[in-house]
């Protein structure tokens, strides 16, 4: 087993003519944070899609534990290992914060027809668990998610929608967590405490991967170990934060952007 | 041999006539609010209804001619125009922002109230009723086929109100809205396009087709009943799915393609003849499961 | 004690006003009380005060309030009778929740409007009249309505498979498809009986009772459709007890989530098709069952039993009620079977006031009469909502 949890070799991905990611590779270690950069639609959501099974690679493979997920459908992967946020949250609106989070927990604790009728001792058991380890989780991120655990998911406030599909995506207990964005939409303070939470998923889940879609430059230096730069569908750049901020085609792409926010 | 042939090709015209005049305006509703207006294919029945209607009041008094038939596609044309409108105003309208289950289950609705609202107000609504002899009754003899001049004149007038949609919406400014609508409502609206006013637009012109589709599916037919716009409105839609929703052109093609496959089907199918739908219902299903996007509609990615 | 109380006054009052309702002669009056019942109810809920007193009241006594609710119902049709054809209606009633519950499973749960579910009632319906009338078989009744269900399950998912990547438009495009070229089939069919369809289908037997019997019970002679009234309540007490089972389990809250956003759903890991399964498998089965309790209890069945506007019936029925909410939906089901025999001079209405409720429902109060809840898990005991 090598130290690559993830491997993603010369994947193109298509859209009727439109080539939104071509030939892309790169490897992401074990427990690391692993941040994807780029200008709009350089092609960064698709190539998360790709690797969640949402999106097939018209060529290139994906690898995830040296195992060949290319094209696997994503309710698999997420029993697999891969959990994800959306860069628009995806939430399931009309349903409770905490219905939210136990529907993260999907994979693990999902019961089959007979069960629910006929062994209800069992059902409420589960739920008891599940209901408890969900509270434990909303509480390492905002114990307000508790108190509104019973609540829509739609009346939260903003941040806390953003707080709460992380919360759902590592209720499944995966091994690799992609984020598209998580800051989408925060203020610079509620920023802060977001790289700060960030962080601490990784005391909360020892070994746990991320990559990290990300506009917010200070995030992405402060978080990642590495990070990808692409831009029009292509790896432009791959290194530190340092090592991508000084190269100069990276630079020329984010002209008229800027690197340093 | 041969004029049985070119009878069932005669038939194939026809069908695929009166087909797209109601598939076009499933399709135009579906590409400007991604609507299926259940309710379209009662839009249709309305139209002959309100045809025959009209010929028993107006024809009574001036008997027929050119004049009083011109005033009864005339009057019936703006009567289910209004009827277009208002179901747009009145139930499609106020739910612009509920999900999209709501706007089908309105629809249905809505389908079901212009229904029995015919069975049960129109004079002996539930029975079929003969459709008046609108067009001259010469008939034709070419290529060995019997075509009567009233089949002449569904075909012209249908080319006629095609052509002139398409170039209502190829060529005019609200067309172009429509267009433009149909293709990114985000950029229209940006563009300043009047969506409200381009849909009801869209209104107006499905529901004039479908009406006038109405009367000259009568005359085809020679006799209506008010529960026809149930599989006027099936067939619509299914023209316009096999085409490719979204695509006018598409949903001509289609009503051509499904007139094609129903007649060879009720000509050569055991019990076809009884098992026409039936036969129309598995084409459709077959398209929805292997090309959802039509002959002619583009394969959509869902954005994630 | 009090709240025991307030429930119990509640209900009492509930099944005095729709024995009321239903025997009460002259339209006028009739008309009076549904007004006056529905100032009540709007009086009562807009009121802060007795609201809160009344939901309190329910639900610290829940288990008390359902069993005097079961027990009341049990009561109900015997307030009628000296008409059995009162019995009847409210036994096509019951039927009728059966099967709107049944439609809940795709149109509540999943939001797939299934214009053709009256294909499965149908369908079961048929089953039983095959076996035993057309061809006498003689199988005790409860297996019959075992295969009445299995049959139209099997449809079910005859339908399920190719529409499985369906969503909306399309879909509802197909089921009204699939209804019609079930009507077609079983009205062109001679070995259905075409569009005469199957006449004397025997009446159930069960345990060594006939339901077709009029039994006697303290020197009352009580009419045979008592029978199926408690042979339907029954199986609906049944359908409903698995309708919530399923719904509040790991199943209930995995449709709703696919419903909601099926590619967030996917992300969870949910795996859609075994979902959709799911929902055709017992959606149907349950439609199955209820047309196994309908054939016997008409005697004679036919395709203009089970047509598109029979579906459009359901639809209404759902929507009416309250999409994915068993008590709402039992409900809209029952105050639309009833309604129509209630308003005799009405009657040819039937489908025109449907129409207008589906439109005026959906514009207005899309929700239902009563609303869906949240989870609350309070069902499942020990950890205790603060
Ligand atoms: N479902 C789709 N259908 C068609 N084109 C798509 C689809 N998804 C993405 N694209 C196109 O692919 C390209 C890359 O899009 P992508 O969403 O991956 O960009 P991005 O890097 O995530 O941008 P942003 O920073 O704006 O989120 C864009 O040109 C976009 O328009
Ligand atoms: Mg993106």
């Amino acid at each position: 087993m090598s130290e690559n949890i993830l491997r993603v070799e010369n994947i193109t991905i298509q859209f009727g003519g439109l080539k939104a990611v071509e030939d892309v590779s790169f490897e992401v270690k074990k427990g690391e944070i692993y941040g994807i950069i780029g200008p709009n639609g350089a092609g960064k959501t698709t190539i998360l899609n790709a690797i969640s099974g949402i999106y097939t690679p018209v060529t290139g493979k994906i690898y995830f534990k040296d195992k060949d997920i290319t094209g696997v459908e994503p309710h698999i992967l997420v029993e697999w290992g891969i959990a994800r946020t959306f860069q628009n949250s995806r939430l399931f609106w009309d349903l409770s914060v905490l219905d939210n989070v136990l529907l993260g927990m999907h994979t693990r604790k999902k019961m089959g027809l007979f069960r629910a009728i006929f062994n209800r001792d069992y059902v409420n058991q589960e739920f008891r668990d599940s209901i408890k380890e969900a509270e434990e989780l909303m509480t390492f991120f905002n114990p307000e998610l508790v108190e509104r655990k019973f609540h829509d998911a739609k009346s939260l406030p903003h941040a806390d929608k953003r707080r709460l599909e992380i919360c759902r995506a590592l209720a499944s207990n995966p091994d690799l967590i992609l984020l598209d964005e998580p800051s989408a939409g925060m203020d610079p303070a509620e920023t802060r405490v977001l790289m700060e939470e960030l962080k601490k998923i990784q005391e909360l889940r020892e070994n746990i991967t991320m990559i990290i879609i990300e506009h917010d430059m200070r995030l992405i230096g402060g978080v990642t170990d590495r990070v990808l730069v692409l831009d029009h569908g292509k790896k432009i750049s791959e290194g530190t934060f340092a090592q991508v901020s000084s190269d100069p085609r990276v630079i020329s792409a984010y002209l008229g952007g800027s690197l340093d926010a | 041999m041969l004029s049985t042939v070119s009878q069932q090709l005669l038939n194939v015209i026809m069908l695929g006539s009166l087909y797209s005049l109601v598939a076009i305006g499933f399709t135009l509703f579906f590409g400007v609010l991604d609507l299926i207006n259940f309710a379209h294919g009662d839009v249709f029945m309305l139209g002959s209804f309100v045809a025959l209607f009209l010929f028993m009041t107006v024809a009574f008094f001036s008997g027929v001619n050119f004049f009083t038939v011109l005033l009864l596609f005339l009057i019936t044309g703006f009567i289910v125009v209004i009827a277009g409108l208002l179901i747009y105003k009145l139930t499609i309208k106020p739910l612009a922002t509920s999900p999209p289950l709501m706007m089908l289950l309105v629809t249905v609705g809505v389908s079901i109230f212009i229904r029995e609202g015919v069975m049960l107000f129109f004079p002996d609504g539930a029975s079929p009723h003969p459709f008046p002899k609108i067009f001259p009754e010469t008939t034709y003899t070419f290529l060995g086929m019997n075509i009567p001049a009233g089949y002449i004149f569904i075909i012209v007038i249908s080319i006629f109100l095609v052509v002139a949609m398409s170039i209502f919406v190829n060529k005019t400014k609200l067309g172009m809205s429509i267009r433009a609508t149909a293709q990114d409502r985000e950029a229209a609206l940006m563009m300043g396009v009047d969506i409200d006013k381009t849909i009801a637009v869209t209104f107006i012109i499905g529901s004039l087709l479908a009406g006038i589709g109405g009367i000259l599916n009568g005359a085809y037919y020679s006799t209506i009943k008010y529960d026809m716009g149930f599989i006027a409105g099936i067939k619509g839609f299914s023209c316009s799915v096999v085409g490719g929703l979204g695509n006018v052109y598409g949903a001509i093609v289609g009503s051509f393609v499904i007139a094609f496959l129903e007649t060879i089907g009720a000509a050569f199918l055991p019990f076809g003849a009884e098992y026409k739908d039936v036969f129309t219902f598995i084409i459709v299903i077959i398209f929805l499961v292997i090309r959802p996007s039509g002959l002619m509609g583009e394969k959509k990615f869902e954005k994630v | 004690m009090g709240k025991i109380l307030t429930v119990l006054l509640i209900e009492l009052l509930i099944l005095i006003v729709s024995v009321f309702a239903l025997k009460i002669e002259s339209t006028v009056g009739f008309l009076l009380l549904l007004v006056s019942i529905v100032f009540a109810i709007y009086y009562g809920a807009k009121n802060e005060k007795i609201r809160y007193r009344l939901q309190d009241a329910f639900s610290s006594s829940r288990r008390f309030a359902l069993i005097l609710g079961i027990i009341l119902i049990f009561i109900f049709p015997l307030f009628f009778m000296d008409s059995p054809y009162w019995v009847f209606v409210i036994t096509i009633g019951v039927i009728y929740i059966i099967l709107a519950i049944g439609l809940n499973m795709m149109l509540g749960s999943l939001d797939l409007v299934n214009l053709g579910f009256a294909a499965f009632f149908g369908i079961g319906a048929y089953t039983v009249g095959m076996i035993t009338a057309k061809y006498g078989l003689h199988l005790p009744y409860l297996i019959v309505l075992l295969l009445a269900g299995i049959v139209a399950m099997i449809f079910g998912l005859l339908l399920c498979l190719p529409t499985m990547g369906m969503k909306g438009y399309y879909f509802s495009l197909t089921t009204i498809a699939f209804g019609l070229a079930v009507e077609l089939t079983i009205n062109n069919l001679e070995w259905t009986g075409g569009p005469g369809g199957i006449k004397n289908i025997p009446h159930i037997s069960l345990f060594g009772l006939n339901l077709g019997d009029s039994y006697t019970v303290f020197g009352y002679d009580l009419p045979f459709q008592l029978n199926y009234f408690y042979f339907a309540l029954v199986i609906m007490l049944l359908v409903m007890l698995v309708a919530w089972l399923i719904h509040n389990s790991r199943i209930g809250l995995s449709w709703n989530a696919i419903k909601e956003d099926d590619i967030a759903a996917r992300a969870q890991g949910i795996n859609i098709k075994v979902y959709r399964i799911y929902a055709f498998a017992i959606g149907s089965f349950i439609a199955g069952v209820a047309g196994a309790i309908f054939a016997p209890l008409m005697g004679y069945i036919a395709p203009t039993n089970f047509t598109y506007a029979h579906s459009i019936t359901m639809v209404a029925m759902v929507i009416l009620g309250g999409i994915d909410n068993i008590m709402g939906i039992a409900l809209g089901a029952f105050l639309l079977s009833i309604a129509p025999e209630k308003f005799r001079a009405f009657s040819d209405y039937r489908m025109l006031i449907y129409a207008l409720i589906i439109i005026l429902m959906v514009i207005y109060r899309p929700q239902g009469l009563i609303p869906k809840k949240i989870r609350k898990y309070d069902f499942i005991g020990g950890a205790k909502d603060e």
